[in-house]
């Protein structure tokens, strides 16, 4: 039994504010792809925190500027995929310059540097705290992975047990638990998503006809991830959930 | 539009080496705003949409009001300053709840009430404090449809 010291143990969120100001300033010189998507893991692993203190405020400002780095990660992550087919590279091409005009004017937006003035005062977690609503997020990890090992259960269901899975990550990153077992059932999730995003690009460019081999190659791809993730499941649930759901 | 003009709760006094901009609310003011929240929900008010100033003491106060919100909490630095045009820019959804300090709050409630900041001493604000406009976000284009005090409102929450 963990001790009333260790409860009331503190947890700040400062590091990931400054990490989160580092990245933008590496997103914004646009050196390094991989600053946005720091930008974002930056921005997720602070709505956890909001998540474990119980707030709902700055949550939508974190998830408006994380949509605007999505949209520029998204893109380049299918750009830097070897099967990408040249017309379909030619096209996403083509929607980076916007959506990194687009997410350089949410940068400079002042909602933006009001969220992190906000962030800056942020209160402290007690331990105590975090543990009452990570278990929260680990019900819902529970109840979503037992749906998608429903023979109905289809790709949403696997993108919302995804989302939980990464806040339950995070929530343990916070109190400093080492979360192998929850990254490598994400990674199974991240890669279905990938192919997600590629298959739902392909269809708003409306090239699917036109490229019907590789949407195909997509779609089975996706069929395999599915099984893949549901294995995934099966054997890393226990260790993830370590009896807190 | 409907536009609700709170000012933020009762926050702890300035320690020393402290930035302003960090002064939480006290327990007495989280639990004293509750209960406006309380009033304010017994009146069927709610919003769309919640501007409110990135201090922590606003910050606080809005998300006390988060259960009333319907969209979005958005942080916004022209909350934390005298009214500006950019500000009623901001204004566009059809029910909306702005967090704020004195004496910004009360220059916004003259400047849109009347088109003269000048008479915010007319429309003082309690902290916790709500004045509901309505009308065209505009200076001189909303009328006061209600100025509460908290203590006003936290009694429409008590009754039954």
């Amino acid at each position: 039994m963990r001790s009333a010291q260790h409860n009331e143990q503190r947890i700040e969120c400062g590091r990931w504010r400054e990490a989160l100001l580092e990245r933008i300033d590496v997103a914004r010189e646009g050196r390094d792809s991989e600053g946005v998507h720091g930008l974002r893991v930056a921005c997720a692993r602070l709505d956890v925190y909001l998540r474990l203190l119980g707030w709902r405020v700055l949550r939508a400002d974190l998830r408006w500027l994380r949509r605007a780095a999505s949209a520029v990660r998204d893109l380049d992550v299918l750009l830097a995929q070897n099967d990408t087919p040249d017309v379909f590279r030619v096209a996403l091409a083509a929607q980076r310059e916007p959506a990194r005009e687009q997410f350089l004017a949410v940068l400079a937006h002042e909602r933006c540097g009001a969220l992190l003035d906000a962030l800056e005062e942020l209160p402290p977690l007690t331990f105590a705290r975090a543990q009452r609503r990570s278990r929260k997020l680990a019900t819902r990890v529970a109840l979503l992975g037992a749906s998608v090992c429903r023979p109905e259960s289809d790709v949403d269901a696997l993108h919302a047990l995804r989302r939980a899975l990464r806040r339950l990550r995070y929530a343990h990153e916070w109190m400093n638990r080492e979360p192998k077992a929850a990254r490598r059932l994400q990674d199974e999730l991240g890669s279905l998503n990938d192919i997600v995003v590629a298959q739902r690009q392909l269809a708003a460019l409306g090239l699917g006809a036109s490229l019907s081999e590789y949407d195909s190659a997509l779609s089975a791809r996706l069929v395999l991830h599915m099984e893949r993730v549901r294995s995934a499941w099966r054997e890393t649930s226990g260790a993830i959930l370590g009896g807190e759901a | 539009m409907k536009l609700i003009i709170i000012r933020h709760a009762v926050a702890a006094d300035p320690v020393e080496g402290q930035r302003d901009s960090a002064r939480p609310l006290t327990s007495a003011g989280k639990r004293k705003f509750s209960g406006v929240v309380k009033g304010l929900k017994r009146l069927g008010i709610s919003f769309v949409h919640v501007l409110h100033s990135p201090l922590l003491r606003a910050v606080e106060t809005a998300d006390l009001l988060s259960e009333l919100v319907e969209g979005e909490l958005r942080s916004s630095g022209l909350m934390a300053r005298a009214p500006t045009k950019a500000l009623l820019e901001e204004l566009s959804e059809e029910r909306m709840a702005l967090v704020g300090h004195e004496p910004y709050v009360s220059e916004l409630v003259a400047w849109l009430a009347t088109s003269d900041r000048k008479l915010a001493r007319a429309f003082p604000f309690k902290k916790g404090g709500v004045v509901v406009l309505e009308g065209e976000p505009k200076p001189g284009g909303m009328h006061v449809a209600a100025l509460l005090t908290p203590r006003q409102l936290r009694a429409i929450g008590r009754k039954r």
